[in-house]
């Protein structure tokens, strides 16, 4: 492959020949992933694998047409240039009005390399798989009724060239890191499914080997699977409507479904009406500004700066840099993830221009994608209570820990999730655990009753690198930040009733 | 397309690198893909992209140590740096409870299901089809999103105990939905061949079914207390059982849960675990579904009975699942690389019955809830194969044998296996092809039937 700037400015010449109103390219040279997967003392997966690629979007006639190729060799770039363009002009005979783009600024040999402080591609594996294998003996050690246990390991780097007819062109490297550990205890038709730091492979971050380091696995084995096993005998969660307190990664999960999917603009204005699918927020965007989306503790913020996010980068893949804004502000809905072709439309539904600029947060998972307006680190700001008094002052309630599944309806109104873990709350006190605890609500009624949220020192980021979304389906990394919170009349029970 | 030579000539090539190494195995699996999708949003392609991908994926296994390695860079250094990387994961501690168990070896081209039109099916035409389905849905007052798919691809698969096995394949789909005044209503269609499509008939009878949204949906759950569930009886429509289908196997008949005791399966092999109007066979070379000549560790498909009339019979293996319970490969295999997440049907089909949805509706006398299909379906608990999710485009209320009218979209809980043995009616069988298209383009897809169902419980409103 020649310069991955030269190859870029090759495309673009091409696409301002055939008289593209504007063009982009995204060029990745390389993305090298690392997957360690120990399931019961076993290696079952040891997976290193290198993709590349590039994808050209152009804009002609108003209208977008995009292809890709995995070959960014020199030879296949008329061909997929041609191929954009094709699909551009047959888009065209559907087309009604005109994608305007907002302005952005231009950005000449800008770079980002995502911070890190020892290279996991430097570590050794033979030291990744003796951690995985140490922690899976002492999961299987503290318990003959855990059967299974799992202890994973992921990393990533891509490196990726994005350069546009406007000028502009960004190289970024970013690194990703994440791991946990899980136990499942079996005992008859009974089971239950303990995990750590979080479910689903653990937890992510941009962040290297530290990361890792940090979890300290090995000292939380013991402990995962021993509440796999004191699962099994526990009591199933009563049905009832009480206060629940959900911990930081549960908590993130529901800013994710229930806030950060529902102010996507362009799930707003019905682009994903075919999969992921609209918003609650439609009818209500003339409200924007003084609509009510949770009660005065409720503060949400997109933020792609944050250090370690696994939704943080230096720019997104319109080349627009990265930014940090309040969506909600003391409850009150201020704000959206939008786009440059978004920011026009919806300014146009609104009927002034309450959108100035994208607000960055266009993301393709690969380049063989189009960008769609993703969320980047979508965080519920800390409040003031410690976590003791949160406890101390809860007199009935749930404590709900770490995602077992969930679900939410395409406008994002109507949740369900189930967690790992539940904890009764009485008089204050934390009592014996109750298994197989799910709970339900509506987002807005939901979010306006939370009343208590704790402090900065009970804050955790908690990645989240299965967002899927879009057709064909993309998988998105993104983050979130949250400290242990509080809400009222919530409907909670048992799964298995 | 690369064609059967060269993929030949990649596999060969790289198993020649391997070999030179003298692992005890070595696998190869090389995916191709050219796909064009088509997206509508506003009754206006919004989206409209091309991807031409590949996949190769190596595995070795090495004293009973295994090692993995992919790339989409098909060059001889690239492959060579595969390759490489695959023998060198080997290295590390932890060993395999037993080699792969692989009973044969296919040489050479294995037919798929190929059609040049649909291959070559251009931005052009699919735009043109888009347009048919806009103007007929805006000449009705409806407004248009779809997704319009079309795209060929190619599968070969080669190892170290002889096999080198080749298939390509087309595939063409689309699914809609309408949205008029009060709500959506939705319809999909697929084959590998692109004319079997008949987009005006599509189109038409997807305005018929959107006149069923009639008035403002009623909320069932309105002027409940908090809390309050309900039970009603349910008509599906084939999108939803399928997805039903689809999430039973995932958690039910895949192997590894099996051997984990987390499938429904466990401990009740032989007994009877459904209806008796229930069976459920996996069959990649029945042109009801899509053909898919062989797995991707190479094992010819065949048909294999997971339920047969409510008796639970069997699960699907790949070769280390085969090893490891001592029985054969049942071609079920993901491929190298993939074979820690077990083994999976990917062609899906559930016997049906003579009951028309016309006849389910017409013979409900009682409340009962018509699904044409279900939104973010996901497992409260695996082992009872408990799910939950919404209702969507198009939900409606049956009484007295007719439907009455359209409610709001409501949430399921409830375990498929309860539901599977509580079936009342079956339809015939369509193919259900709705692909979300994440990963490589394969030969995939589910046949089922419209389903009558007794008492399923429903937890709440997208209202309420």
């Amino acid at each position: 492959m020649v310069d991955e700037k030269e190859f870029c400015e090759r495309v673009l010449d091409i696409a301002i020949r055939k008289g593209a109103n504007y063009a982009d390219v995204r060029v990745i040279p390389y993305s090298v992933s690392e997957d360690i997967s120990v399931k019961n003392g076993v290696v079952e997966n040891l997976e290193y694998s290198e993709l590349a690629g590039f994808g050209v979007r152009v804009l002609v006639d108003g209208v977008w047409g995009f292809a890709s190729s995995s070959n960014p060799v020199e030879k296949e770039i008329p061909r997929i240039v041609d191929l954009a363009f094709r699909i551009a002009k047959a888009s065209a005979l559907t087309r009604k009005k005109a994608i305007k783009l907002s302005s952005g600024l231009i950005w000449k040999n800008a770079q980002y390399l995502s911070s890190f402080s020892i290279d996991p591609f430097k570590v050794s594996r033979e030291e990744k798989v003796d951690l995985l294998v140490k922690a899976d003996q002492l999961m299987r050690k503290q318990s003959s009724k855990v059967k299974i246990t799992e202890c994973d390991l992921s990393f990533n780097r891509t490196v990726k060239f994005f350069s546009s007819t406007e000028g502009t062109n960004i190289r970024q490297e970013i690194i990703i890191s994440g791991g946990g550990i899980s136990a499942r205890a079996v005992e008859g038709d009974e089971v239950q499914t303990r995990s750590y730091p979080n479910s689903f492979r653990g937890n992510f971050a941009t962040k290297g080997f530290e990361l890792i380091e940090a979890m300290n696995l090995l000292d939380h084995a013991p402990r995962v699977a021993a509440e796999a096993e004191e699962l099994l005998s526990a009591q199933d969660c009563p049905e009832q409507e009480t206060a629940v307190i959900l911990m930081p990664s549960q908590l993130c999960l529901q800013i994710h479904e229930s806030i950060g999917h529902a102010v996507e603009l362009d799930r707003i204005l019905g682009s994903e009406i075919t999969y992921a699918g609209g918003s609650f927020l439609t009818p209500l965007l003339s409200q924007i500004g003084s609509f009510r989306y949770g009660s005065p503790l409720v503060n949400i913020t997109a933020d792609a700066t944050l250090e370690g996010g696994l939704g943080s980068f230096g720019f997104d893949d319109e080349g627009v840099e990265a930014k940090k804004f309040p969506l909600i502000s003391e409850g009150i809905w201020k704000d959206l993830l939008t786009s440059r072709e978004t920011v026009a439309e919806a300014n146009e539904i609104l009927g002034k221009e309450y959108f100035h600029s994208s607000n960055g947060t266009m993301r393709s998972s690969f380049s063989n994608r189009i960008p769609l307006i993703r969320m980047t680190n979508i965080v519920m700001e800390p409040g003031e209570t410690s976590f003791d008094d949160l406890i101390a002052s809860t007199e009935d309630g749930l404590l709900l820990d770490t995602n077992y599944s969930w679900s939410i309806d395409d406008l994002r109104k109507n949740f369900s999730f189930a967690v790992e873990v539940a904890r009764p709350i009485k008089n204050g006190k934390i009592g014996s655990i109750f298994r197989n605890a799910h709970y339900t609500g509506i987002t807005p009624v939901f979010w306006n009753s939370c009343d208590a949220v704790c402090g900065k020192q009970w804050w955790e980021m908690f990645g989240t690198p299965n967002c899927g979304k879009g057709q064909p389906g993309q998988i998105m990394m993104v983050g979130h930040g949250a400290s242990p919170a509080r809400f009222r009349n919530v409907k909670v029970g048992s799964k298995k009733k | 397309m690369l064609g059967e030579k060269r993929c030949f000539e990649i596999l060969k090539s790289g198993l020649k690198l391997a070999q030179n190494k003298k692992p005890d195995y070595a696998e190869f699996l090389l995916l191709t893909w050219d796909t064009y999708v088509t997206r509508v949003a506003n009754s206006q392609i919004h989206q409209n992209v091309a991807e031409s991908e590949c996949y190769l994926a190596v595995d070795i296994i090495n004293n009973l140590r295994t090692g993995s390695s992919a790339t989409n860079i098909l060059t001889d250094e690239s492959i060579r740096k595969t390759v490489d990387s695959a023998l060198d994961s080997t290295q590390h501690k932890a060993e395999l409870p037993s080699a792969l168990k692989l009973d044969s070896f296919p040489h050479g081209v294995m037919p798929g299901r190929f059609s040049e039109r649909t291959a070559s099916f251009s931005p052009e035409d699919r735009a043109r089809w888009i347009k048919t389905l806009i103007d007929m849905a805006s000449s009705n007052g409806l407004t248009t999103s779809a997704k319009f798919q079309t795209g060929s691809g190619e599968i070969a698969v080669a190892n170290s105990k002889g096999t080198l096995a080749y298939t390509s394949f087309t595939d063409a789909n689309i699914s809609a939905i309408l949205t008029g005044e009060h709500d959506s209503s939705y319809a999909a269609t697929a084959s590998q061949e692109v004319t079997e499509i008949d987009i005006d008939r599509f189109s038409e009878d997807l305005i018929s079914k959107s006149r069923l949204q009639k008035s403002a949906p009623r909320d069932l759950f309105a002027g409940k207390k908090p809390g309050e569930e309900m039970k009603f009886d349910v008509i599906l429509e084939p999108a939803a059982a399928a997805e039903w289908l689809d999430f039973l196997s995932y958690t039910g008949f895949n192997g590894l849960a099996y051997l984990e005791e987390e499938s429904f399966l466990c401990g009740h092999m032989s007994e009877k675990v459904m209806g008796e109007n229930v069976t459920i066979f996996d069959d990649g070379n029945n042109p009801a579904g899509y053909i898919f000549p062989f797995d991707f560790e190479g094992t010819p498909k065949k048909r294999v009975m997971f339920i047969e009339r409510g008796i639970g019979k069997n699960v699907a293996r790949d070769g280390l699942l085969a090893a490891k319970m001592k029985l054969e490969s049942t071609g079920h295999s993901l491929g190298a690389g993939q074979r820690h997440n077990g083994a999976l049907p990917l062609n899906l089909m559930m016997e049906g019955g003579d009951q028309s949805l016309d006849f389910m509706i017409a013979s409900s006398e009682e409340p009962t809830i018509y699904v044409t299909r279900f939104h973010y379906t996901n497992i409260a608990d695996r082992k009872e194969v408990i799910l939950t999710g919404m209702t969507k485009d198009g939900t409606f209320l049956v009484e007295k044998g007719e439907i009455v009218c359209p409610i709001v979209n409501l949430r399921y809980l409830q375990s498929v296996v309860e539901s599977f043995n509580q079936i009342e009616m079956l339809s015939d069988p369509v193919r259900v092809h709705d692909p979300e298209g994440y990963g490589a383009l394969i030969p995939s897809c589910t046949v089922a039937p419209a389903l009558k169902i007794r008492g399923v419980r429903f937890i709440g409103s997208t209202g309420k």
